[in-house]
This record gives structure tokens, sequence and C-alpha cells, in this order.
């Protein structure tokens, strides 16, 4: 098998889209939807063992090579986001197997899968696309399936939170986009890997200005401090069941794309004081989620805040520009993508023992508990900051990551003494799918890092 | 080989987690004794043999040389603990079958939860590095929280948050980066502010800025406290104290020393007095054990400064942690008998004491008599060996010695309160009828066991 075979990641989703507005019934599509997250899965593993060491395999679309076409591009990391993304997917079809034809209209249900299977479709395109176009392109198709998601969602506030998600969002989009041609006029290539190569110094402040146009745009996406204001409103506006999919992956992925622009076409040029903007953005980030999720009584709304403070903690890890830090901000997005899409997962089931004991386990995990992978990502998380920033960063990381306890806590207690949504009823799908990701949240910890061992010596090569 | 008999303590914690699941009572709690004594052979075992070192790196894809689960069976200091820990469990458990006798439903969460604590504390005993130490130290916190919270009610509830809060929010702010720093190549702090940062992350030893949680936890159920505050939790803190002495072994100057005495001196005075003004009985146990903890973390402040004491100072240290359970455990013990029976709460309540109570009255006079440090008792022995301790030091460390003696003085003032509205005013103000209680085997062979320790 090629791994020209994993264009399948982008291309199944978009057939099974259409395929599912073709069918219609309600089983049909949920079968469809499991179909397609197993042959995800089972595409990615098939190309995990290509992928090892610091090997990138570029598939070019339409059999135009390097700066005029589209270039997908398989290496360890896009792999790493594309296996996350398909494993949520996969656990998110399980446990939506019969919560969400209930909790839409059965009838009207296959709209909403065929718009899960574009977003499905967009994100993998994210995970690996290589052409700084094609994921704008690609971001644009995310944020149109989750304003729809967003707006069709059983809340009060849906369509309002929808609408103004959907100003933010084009307004970072359209910056992003500026930044996109800014970078095409100075380096006349649109290729990660290229960009780097064909700079000319003449075009340098054009250069510049696009990349700090992209990183705006997509800090925006990713609700790094002055623009975090409306993830809140997205988060406590739309389906829990839906969230447990959206939490988890969107904003883990835009970070991931910055990831990508910083380390692979603006690291040659930037200079020391980069890394220090970068920080200071994700320190300012972390304060404000930190203190407002402190703040807020709402179950959503405190889960929408601490996935603010994360993103500022995945942000510094990522501003330290050094392998290790790369590889620490990875395993933290693996590790809080798992504890928060389980977190959502448990506010929609009533509470029994399998629900009540995978939520003390989420939390744990949130928290950074020892057993948990949360715990060992939140180690290596001040480990790498000690390493690459000295003590007086350490100092101000470890009393957030402290005081995040208080939220996590308020989780716990007002999901023990609230009698909330006893009407819905557990079935064994989601019990299983809940089983999936407690046990995911374990054995990550253990095993998570040697899947993405080789990212270190990878994002090494580009340093 | 000695792994096979570390997964056997493991495989039979969990068996005994699951005999919960048993509905036969008698045929639960012989198996569970029966497990728990192999367990307590077990650690009495690795404490003899005493040599041979095992890893278990479970984490070592990353963290090659630090960041690994270490056991290690050849540290004197851990091994006392896992004596101590799981022999005192036997006898909790064999107390606890008498005390939950009339409702075992309720007890379900201690019999579920107690046995993954005493794991932890096993796990703390052998640990071989200051992270597994700061894994199990975390794990023991999370399994005893059920336990603080069992009967559920909002007071324990309100009980477990000051708990959780003020153990682990200390620990992550000042253990953790003591454990993320020891790993450094270059140290980046002196050994004096990560010894300082150590004991301040240690708040299971409660010494003075953080110890309402032990007196808050008092409202559990009387063998989750004996077992919290004179066997697992407590002493968890006091011998991770001296586990990260033997370990680290830092140096620490005269400054530093001066600073820990300080500490421990003013929280032996503090809870000494607050034990004076309290009228509830577990309330006056629990200041005299955060009185006392401080006590037995008093010779690590000479530790660092003469490498000769090193050995003497731990074993001062240790002795004083174990004559302290010890006693503690039977006072708790019968203070919960007292409960039981009698619905005896606070100090007045003595007085509705009848004659059979008085074997439990003697009893408490005894373990009372060790904790205050009478001759020939355990606890008067382990004091001793604090104070020659400080024998080098006359001139520098002489407040110790008027703190220790005022600190005795207290006790006797607090535990006599007790004893003697147990045995006089019992006597001249009772006026209701006489219930002869139902003689329990149980209760009267643990308490004679511990009895016999006591003594010298």
């Amino acid at each position: 098998m090629t791994p020209n075979f994993s264009i399948f990641l982008v291309a199944l989703p978009l057939v099974f889209s259409s395929l599912s507005v073709i069918l219609r019934k309600k089983r049909f599509v949920s079968l469809l939807g499991i179909i397609l997250s197993l042959i995800c899965l089972l595409l990615i593993g098939k190309n995990y063992n290509l992928v090892d060491g610091n090997n990138v395999f570029a598939i070019n679309l339409g059999g135009f090579v390097g700066q005029t076409g589209i270039e997908y591009s398989l290496d360890i990391f896009s792999l790493s986001m594309l296996g996350l993304v398909a494993m949520q997917f996969f656990i998110f079809q399980i446990f939506a197997f019969n919560k969400l034809p209930v909790e839409y209209n059965e009838k009207q249900y296959y709209k909403i899968s065929c718009i899960l299977f574009l977003l499905l479709a967009s994100f993998s395109g994210l995970a690996f696309s290589s052409d700084i176009f094609n994921i704008y392109v690609m971001l644009e198709v995310s944020s149109l399936c989750l304003y729809c998601l967003t707006a069709v969602s059983n809340k009060n506030k849906s369509l309002i939170a929808a609408f103004r998600y959907l100003i933010i969002g084009t307004v970072a989009a359209t910056l992003y986009l500026f930044g996109v041609g800014m970078v095409y006029l100075a380096t006349g290539s649109l290729n990660l890997y290229h960009i780097a190569n064909s700079y000319n110094n003449s075009y340098s402040q054009v250069f510049h200005c696009g990349i700090a146009l992209m990183i705006i745009g997509l800090f925006i996406k990713a609700a790094i401090f002055p623009f975090s204001n409306w993830l809140k409103e997205v988060y406590a506006n739309t389906s829990e069941t839906l969230m447990s999919f959206i939490a988890a992956t969107s904003s883990k992925l835009i970070l991931a794309i910055l990831a990508k622009i910083i380390f692979y076409c603006y690291y040659p040029f930037s200079n020391g004081y980069f890394s220090y903007v970068l920080l200071f953005f994700a320190i300012l980030t972390i304060i404000y989620g930190t203190f407002f999720a402190i703040k807020e009584t709402q179950y959503t709304a405190i889960l929408a805040y601490s996935s603010i403070a994360n993103n500022g903690f995945i942000l510094a890890l990522i501003a330290m520009l050094s392998p290790y830090g790369f590889f620490a901000a990875v395993f933290y997005i693996f590790s809080h993508s798992l504890a928060k899409s389980g977190l959502f997962m448990v506010k929609t089931v009533p509470k029994d023992k399998i629900s009540n004991a995978m939520r003390i386990l989420f939390l744990a995990s949130l928290a950074g508990v020892p057993l948990t992978s949360g715990f060992i990502a939140k180690i290596l998380l001040l480990d790498s900051l000690v390493v690459g920033y000295g003590l007086e960063i350490f100092i101000i990381m470890l009393i957030f990551s402290a005081v995040s306890l208080i939220y996590v806590f308020k989780l716990y207690q007002g999901r023990a003494f609230s009698d909330g949504n006893d009407h819905q009823h557990s079935t064994i799908s989601s019990n299983f799918a809940l089983l999936c990701l407690g046990f995911l949240n374990i054995v990550f910890g253990l095993v998570g890092g040697v899947l993405i061992a080789d990212l270190e010596s990878f994002i090494g090569s580009f340093l | 080989m000695i792994s096979m008999e570390l997964a056997g303590i493991i495989f039979a914690v969990f068996c005994i987690s699951l005999c919960t699941y048993i509905k036969n009572n008698i045929a639960r709690h012989v198996i569970s004794i029966a497990l728990v004594n192999s367990i307590a052979l077990l650690c009495l075992y690795f404490s003899i043999l005493n040599e041979e070192e095992i890893a278990i790196t479970l984490l070592d894809w990353r963290f090659t040389e630090y960041w690994i689960i270490n056991l290690t069976t050849n540290s004197w200091v851990g091994s006392h603990f896992a004596v101590l820990a799981s022999s005192l469990w036997l006898l909790t458990y064999m107390y606890s079958v008498f005390y939950f006798a009339k409702n075992q439903e309720k007890a379900k969460d201690f019999y579920l939860f107690v046995p993954i604590s005493i794991l932890a504390c096993i796990g703390i005993s052998f640990a071989g590095n200051l992270f597994t130490l700061f894994i199990f130290y975390e794990i023991l916190t999370f399994s005893t929280y059920p336990l603080v919270v069992m009967l559920k009610n909002k007071e324990s509830y309100n009980a477990g948050k000051v708990y959780l809060m003020q153990l682990v929010t200390p620990s992550l702010l000042c253990f953790l980066p003591v454990v993320i720093m020891d790993n450094m190549e270059t140290p980046l702090v002196s050994d004096d502010l990560k010894t300082i940062l150590f004991i301040l992350g240690i708040t299971k030893t409660a010494l003075l800025p953080f110890n309402q949680w032990l007196t808050r936890a008092m409202v559990a159920p009387v063998p989750v406290s004996a077992l919290l505050h004179a066997v697992a939790v407590v002493k968890a803190g006091v011998f991770s104290i001296f586990i990260y002495f033997y370990l680290v072994q830092p140096e620490i100057t005269y400054i530093t020393s001066l600073i820990l005495t300080a500490l421990c001196l003013s929280t032996i005075v503090y809870a000494g007095i607050r034990a004076v003004f309290a009228v509830n009985i577990k309330q006056i146990l629990a200041f005299s054990t955060i009185s006392q903890l401080a006590i037995a973390v008093l010779p690590m402040a000479v530790i660092g400064i003469d490498d000769n004491l090193a050995s003497n100072a731990l074993s001062a240290g240790i002795g004083h942690a174990e004559s302290h359970s010890i006693g503690k455990i039977l006072l708790f013990f019968i203070a919960g008998y007292l409960f039981n029976a009698f619905k005896i709460k606070e100090i007045y309540d003595i007085k509705l004491l009848q004659r059979s109570g008085m074997f439990s009255i003697i009893g408490f006079l005894l373990a009372a008599s060790s904790i205050i440090g009478f001759p020939y008792t355990i606890g008067g022995e382990s004091k001793k060996q604090i104070m020659s301790l400080f024998t080098e030091f006359t001139h520098e460390y002489i407040a110790v010695y008027f703190v220790l003696i005022f600190s005795s003085l207290l006790s006797v003032f607090y535990f006599g309160r007790i004893i003697y509205y147990g045995i006089f005013a019992s006597l001249k103000n009772y006026h209701g009828k006489r219930q002869r209680l139902k003689f329990s085997y149980l209760y009267f062979i643990v308490v004679i066991i511990l009895i016999i320790s006591l003594i010298f």
C-alpha cells in the first residue's frame, strides 16, 4: 500500500457525506459513520509504519508537482494529528450511535450526519495538507460545518451564538487569507516546505507581515487571549454530544497548523523576540481562561474556559521553539483532547456507576492526577518549561496548573449535587464509548510517548 | 524473584478490594483477614531480607534516567513503614468488623478503598526515587478522599473539600518542583530551599500552615480516622520526609535547620494548646496527633548539619512515629468503642460511661501514658531518644527541651481530663439504668494486642 492511498482520508468522508444524503435512513447513516471512521483508522495504521523517523511522503494532487499544485504530505506529525481526529471521530460515532438521532429529529438526522462527514473531511485535510491556501479552504469548510452544527443545536441562544461565531470566524479566515496572499507575494510559493527555501530578502517585510496576519487569524480560531470571547458562547450553546467531538479536535488542529507554520516556514527568519511574543499571549490566555473558569458556574462554560487556558499551555510549549517543547505540546494536545471529549460526553448521560467513574477519571486527567495521561502531560509541560525558559516561567505555569484544580473541583461538585439530565438514558454504545475513552486516557499516558517519539527528531530537522 | 512477591502484594490488595462484593459477611471477613495477614508477613519478609533492588520501569519511554517508577527494598527507613502500615491495617480490619457489624452495607467504601490506600503506603515505603514517592503520595490522597466523605452528608463533603485543597495544592506547588528540580543536571536552587519546599509540600505531616484538613476530616467514622490519622495518611507524610532525607541526603545550613526547628516547635505548642481547649474527644486526639507528628519530624532539623547524626536522627524519628502510631490507634479504637456503645462524643458525655466501659478506660490510660511519654512505654523510650539527640547542641537548641517537656505537660492535662471524667465522674454522677453491652472478642483481642505492644 502506498502512501498515496491516504488521500482517501479526505476523499472518503466527502463521498460518504453525499451517500448519507442518498441513503437517509437513520440506521444506514449511523453505520456509515462507524465504517468510515474504521476505514480512516485502518489507513492511518497502515501508514504509521511508513513514516517512522524523518520520512515525509508528498502526495501531489492531480500530478502537479511542488509549488503550483496542492500537496498533501504525510509525516509523523500530520499522521499523529490525523490519528487524533480519526480516533475521536470513531469514539464519537459509537457514542452518538443511538444518542444523536434521539436528540434531533430521526428523519432529519442524515443532515447532521452529512455535515459531520464534511467536518471530518476538512479536519483530515487540515491535518495533513501542506499547502497554505488549501489549509485556508479546509479551514473555511470546517468553519462552515461548525456554524451549521452550532445553529441546529437545541439550545436557547444557538442561532445567536452561531451568527457571532460566523462573524468572528470570517474575520479570522479573512486575516489568514490576507496573510497567505502576502506570503505568496513575497516568496512565490504556497507550499509549507518550500516557503523557507524560496524566501527573498527584498520582500522580507511583506513576508513577516503575511506570517503575522496568518498567525493572528489562527489565534482567533484557537481562541488565544484577546480573541477568546467567542469560544464560551459556542461551547455553551452547542449540543454537548456534538461538542464532545468538536471541542476535542477543532482548536487543537488549529494549534497544530500554527505549529506547522511556525516550525516549517517561519523559524529560520524569526528573531529572539518571537518566542517571547508568543509566550506573552500564551500566559495572558492562561490567566484569562483560568480566572474565568473559576468565576463561571455553568458546566459547559467552565469547560470552555478550561479549553482556553489549556490552549494557552499548548501555545506556551509551541512558543519554546524547541524539539522537546514541541513533543510536549503534541502530547498535551492528545491528553487534553481525550479528557475534554470525555467530559462533554458524561454531561449527556445519566448518573450511573460507569459514567460516575469515568467522570472522575476524566476530571483527574484534566487536573493531572498521577496514572492518567494528563499527569504525564503536565510533567512534560513543567519539565520542558524549566529546561526552556528557566525558573520564572516555570513558577507561573506551576501556579496556574495548581489553580486549575479549583475549577476541576467545581466541575466535580457541580455534577455531584445537581440532578441534571436524568431523563436521558444511557445505552450500550454510549457506555462502550465512555469506557474506550477512559481506557485511552490511562493507556495513552503509558504508550503515547512511544507512538509519537519520532516527533522530536522530526521537528529537530527543521530547526 | 522479589518482583514476584511485590506482584503478590498488589494482587492480594486487589483481591481484598474485590472481596467487598462477596455477599456472605463471614466468608468475606475471613478471606480478607487472611489476605491482609499475608501482606503484613510479606512486608515483614522484605524488611528482613533488605538487600535486593527491583526497578519497575513503567515510564522509561521518555524520561530515561529519572522519570521511572522505581521500587527498592533495601531502604530500612521504608521497610519500617511498610511493616507498620500493613500490620496496623490488620488490627484496623479486625476492629472495623466489630465497628461496622450492624451496617455492613454502609461500610462498602471502607473495604473498597482502604486496600488501595495501604497499597499506596507500601509504594511510598519502597519508593526508590522522588518521582515514585510523588506518584504514590498523590494516589494516597485521592484514594483516601472517598473515605473522608464516607458518610456522604454536607459536613463531610465540606471536610473533603478542605482535605483535597490542603493536601493537593501544596503538593503540586512545592513537592512537584522539588521532584522536577532534583533531576536537573545543574541544580537551579540550593539544597536548603529544596528541603524547605519539600517539607512545606508534604502537608500530610500537618505542620503549621496547613493542618485544618486533619481536624476537619474527623467527621469520618472511627476506623477511618484511626487508619488515616494513626497509620496511613499522616505517617505517609512523616515517612515521606524521612525517605527524602534518606534518599537525597541534602546538606542543609544552620539557618535552615533553625527554621525547621522553629516550624516544628511552633506546631507542637500550637496543637497542644488547641487540644487543651477542645471538647470533642476526636478533636483532642487530632490535635494531639498534630503535636506528636511535629515531634517526630523534629530530629530531621539536625540531620543535615552533622552527618554522623544522620542514622541516629532517622531512627529516633522513625521510633517516635511508630510508637505514636500504636498509641494513637489504640486511643482511636477506644474512642470509637465509647461512641458506638454509649454515644459519647464530647468529654462531658463520659459521665454517662458505665462500669462495662472501665476496661476501655484502662486501655485509654495506658495508651495515653505512652503518648505522654512515661517510662517503660515505647512512647517514653522514643522521646528519650529524641531528647538525647539534641544533647550535642545544648546551647543552640535549648528551646527544644522546654517545648518537649511543655508538650508532655499539656498532654498530661488533656488526656488527664478525659480519664478523670471517665473514672471518677462517671461513677459519681451515674443515675440511669445499667445496660450490659454485648462483649466483643474482636475488640478485646485488638485492644489487648495493642496494650502488649505498648510496653517497652
